[in-house]
């Protein structure tokens, strides 16, 4: 098959991290939902792209070679005004720059704040060197290494071995809607995992590893959102 | 996944069934390998021609002995080696010339030791594979068809195993002795036993497949260190486990694990996570021990179907009741009220220092009267609530019981699982009873659960929506 354009560019360029845009790209191409979003190089084009997306805003300093961006101090978030956004985009390139000196820096990446979400997971794969890409699912952010939650399968995955997934996370509870909160959109859900499942599989020669965290689930109805990914190209494309 | 193409699975029937064994590098020493594997034929009671090929003896174990395979008259099916590693190919060989149709090398020293054993191993499958003759091994302990009385390998553990439904593959000689001993032990018999060792030819996928379409076994198990050709393992292995339960046991979970792994059998253990995810979307049991995987073959091998995870447990002692219960909610299964209807016929023989509640305590009062206990045992195997029985009996020797036992097991189809305790030396002659009726005692708490864990794992995913799952 031909290669996506995030894909073909980055091996273009030589490097083997997609920016989270490009791999939004990538994603949204296998049919994922991901945060609305514009890309700002210059701060004159800032208005344009805060017009286009109802606040508060995520800002995130776009650099393909910088795939923990938080850890660099390149995220803020519950951005609601102009005012603050202009800041915060002088601000952001500076930590980052004086973190990183000689960052390759595409510019600012300014997101919606997706908020009302039921909970925040990772979606991911895996290239297993036996059995090829493997898809993992477990609970996002922070908690995924402290709880050690996630369910595991072997590609291709279907919605009903999704489902299957879903049930086997000890989150699983929150995701029925646990106490007070609204039961989250699980069909969809299983259709994230299902199509994360075709992209590992149609470009197994050229993907490592897929990290989508956090992958917001919204409750019944509402769908999930990709709010950030990383990609990471295979050091060759196997043959 | 694909389903299983007949044309795709080997015809392994040489190895099983062979009208004549040539056995290359027997010995008339008995302390050798080459002496054992000839007389192990011979007490096994094989029906068909045995030749043993020495270019020195004259006689093995009262047979005649050929100097060379050319020198034997009519087709040989199946060949055993058990020549120095150094002679392998060329026999490998001769074989090929000689249209044997299948070789079983016993002789170590391949892939498990050096790089140029790994070559040597490959350069024997490649003259099988142009010959068309199939390889088991290099590596192993040999083949076993109980039901033909073929025992073709140099191990002690076979002689005398019942014939049964289970069938083991092993890449590790010594499980498979031990398996079909413990499996003996617990009144289950075997059907075929392969040790598959290095597996430079056959893969453990290739026996399984041939397994899950022979008419003698009915539940399979592997023990594996490493998965060869892992994709097509991968994309086989749900098919067979949708044909019979499939019990894999996976070692070399953990880096040390691995290390013996490397060097045992020379296959890069994969992450552990990854065989584990893909054994269970695939419907296959897992276990990771030995014991785990003997109270999996055998309770699959001798209980009717588990459709769901309700447990009553009925019990002579209220301590071992108490850990059963524990051990089956640690696992994942319920052990909920009884209807009042068998709490009430309960209460007609449990006394009053009894628990009529699950876990059921009858107490030690009623271990002269087996049947009462008979009686509270149809009670809760007839509770529409209830999904399976575990009995427990502790400080009893009276046979009676067993036969209890056994009349009940005719009447329900629920699983009933006998947790045994008092041991062979207090109760030899009732556990007999029981063994030899393939009715398995379990001879601790744990031993059960684990067998009751295989069961939920293979019928929760066979009965699908079907298994009443509390977690659904």
């Amino acid at each position: 098959m031909t290669l996506p354009d995030p894909v073909s560019r980055a091996r273009a360029e030589g490097r083997s991290l997609l920016s989270e845009a490009e791999a939004k790209r990538l994603l949204e191409g296998f049919g994922l939902a991901i945060t609305t979003e514009g890309l700002v190089s210059r701060v004159q084009e800032l208005e344009g792209v805060l017009d286009s997306i109802p606040p508060p805003w995520v800002m995130k300093v776009a650099a393909p070679d910088l795939p923990h961006k938080s850890d660099a101090g390149g995220v803020a978030v519950g951005i609601e005004t102009r005012e603050v956004a202009e800041k915060t985009f002088h601000r952001l390139l500076e930590t980052v720059s004086r973190a990183r000196p000689g960052l390759r820096i595409h510019g600012i990446l300014v997101q919606e704040h997706v908020r009302g979400a039921v909970a925040e997971l990772l979606l991911g794969s895996k290239r297993d060197e036996q059995f090829g890409p493997v898809i993992v699912l477990g609970l996002g952010g922070l908690f995924t290494e402290l709880y050690d939650d996630l369910s595991m399968r072997v590609a291709p995955v279907d919605e009903a071995e999704a489902l299957r997934m879903i049930e086997e996370l000890r989150a699983a509870p929150l995701l029925r809607g646990y106490r007070a909160q609204p039961e989250a959109d699980i069909p969809a859900l299983a259709r994230a995992v299902a199509a994360l499942s075709r992209l590992a599989v149609d470009l197994e020669r050229e993907i490592a590893e897929i990290d989508i965290n956090p992958l917001m689930v919204l409750p019944s109805g509402q769908g999930v959102k990709v709010a950030d990914a990383l990609v990471v190209l295979s050091r060759e494309a196997e043959p | 996944m694909s389903s299983i193409d007949a044309a795709m699975v080997p015809d392994l029937d040489p190895l099983f069934r062979p009208r004549s064994v040539a056995i290359i590098g027997a010995s008339a020493n008995p302390a050798k390998f080459g002496y054992q594997v000839v007389t192990n034929l011979l007490a096994g009671g094989f029906a068909g021609a045995i030749y043993p090929i020495n270019p020195r003896a004259a006689d093995i174990a009262g047979l005649r002995v050929f100097p060379t395979l050319d020198a034997i008259p009519g087709p040989i099916d199946l060949a055993a080696l058990v020549v120095p590693a150094s002679e392998t190919l060329e026999q490998v060989r001769a074989c090929a010339g000689r249209g044997v149709r299948g070789v079983v090398i016993i002789t170590s020293g391949f892939a498990e030791s050096s790089p140029a054993g790994q070559l040597q191993q490959a350069e024997m499958a490649a003259v099988a594979r142009a010959a068309g003759l199939r390889l088991v091994g290099p590596n192993c302990e040999g083949v076993v068809n109980i039901r033909e009385g073929l025992v073709l390998s140099f191990s002690m553990m076979f002689h005398g195993l019942r014939a049964g439904p289970v069938s083991i593959v092993s890449q590790s000689g010594a499980y498979c002795g031990v398996v079909a001993r413990r499996l003996h032990r617990g009144g289950v018999g075997s059907a075929k036993v392969i040790s598959s060792g290095n597996e430079a030819d056959l893969k453990a996928v290739d026996y399984l497949e041939y397994l899950a379409g022979d008419p003698e076994t009915s539940v399979i198990g592997a023990h594996l260190e490493g998965i060869w050709e892992p994709r097509r393992f991968a994309d086989r292995v749900g098919e067979i486990a949708s044909r019979k339960p499939l019990v894999i046991n996976k070692t070399g979970r953990t880096e040390v694990g691995r290390r013996q792994t490397a060097s045992h059998t020379g296959v890069l253990a994969g992450s552990d996570r990854v065989v584990d995810a893909l054994l269970r979307q695939r419907g296959v049991v897992r276990t990771r021990h030995l014991d785990q995987m003997v109270d999996a073959l055998v309770t699959l091998a001798s209980q009717p179907p588990l459709t769901g995870m309700r447990v009553a447990i009925l019990s002579s002692a209220g301590g071992m009741a108490v850990e059963l219960a524990d051990l089956l909610t640690e696992a994942g299964f319920s052990v909920p009220p009884l209807a009042p209807v068998t709490e009430e016929a309960l209460r007609a023989h449990v006394p009053a220092f009894g628990t009529v509640t699950n876990p059921v305590d009858f107490t030690g009062a009623l271990i002269g009267s087996p049947a009462e206990v008979g009686e509270c045992l149809q009670a809760v195997l007839t509770d529409p609530g209830i999904d399976a029985v575990v009995l427990v009996i502790t400080a009893v020797r009276d046979p009676a019981f067993a036969r209890v036992v056994l009349e009940l097991r005719q009447k329900t189809k629920r699983p009933l699982l006998v947790c045994w305790t008092a041991g062979t030396e207090v109760a030899g002659p009732a556990l007999e009873q029981l063994v030899s009726a393939e009715m398995s005692v379990y001879e601790s708490p744990l031993r059960a659960v684990q067998g009751l864990e295989a069961l939920a794992r293979h019928w929760r995913f066979r009965l699908s929506t079907d298994f009443m799952d509390p977690q659904r």
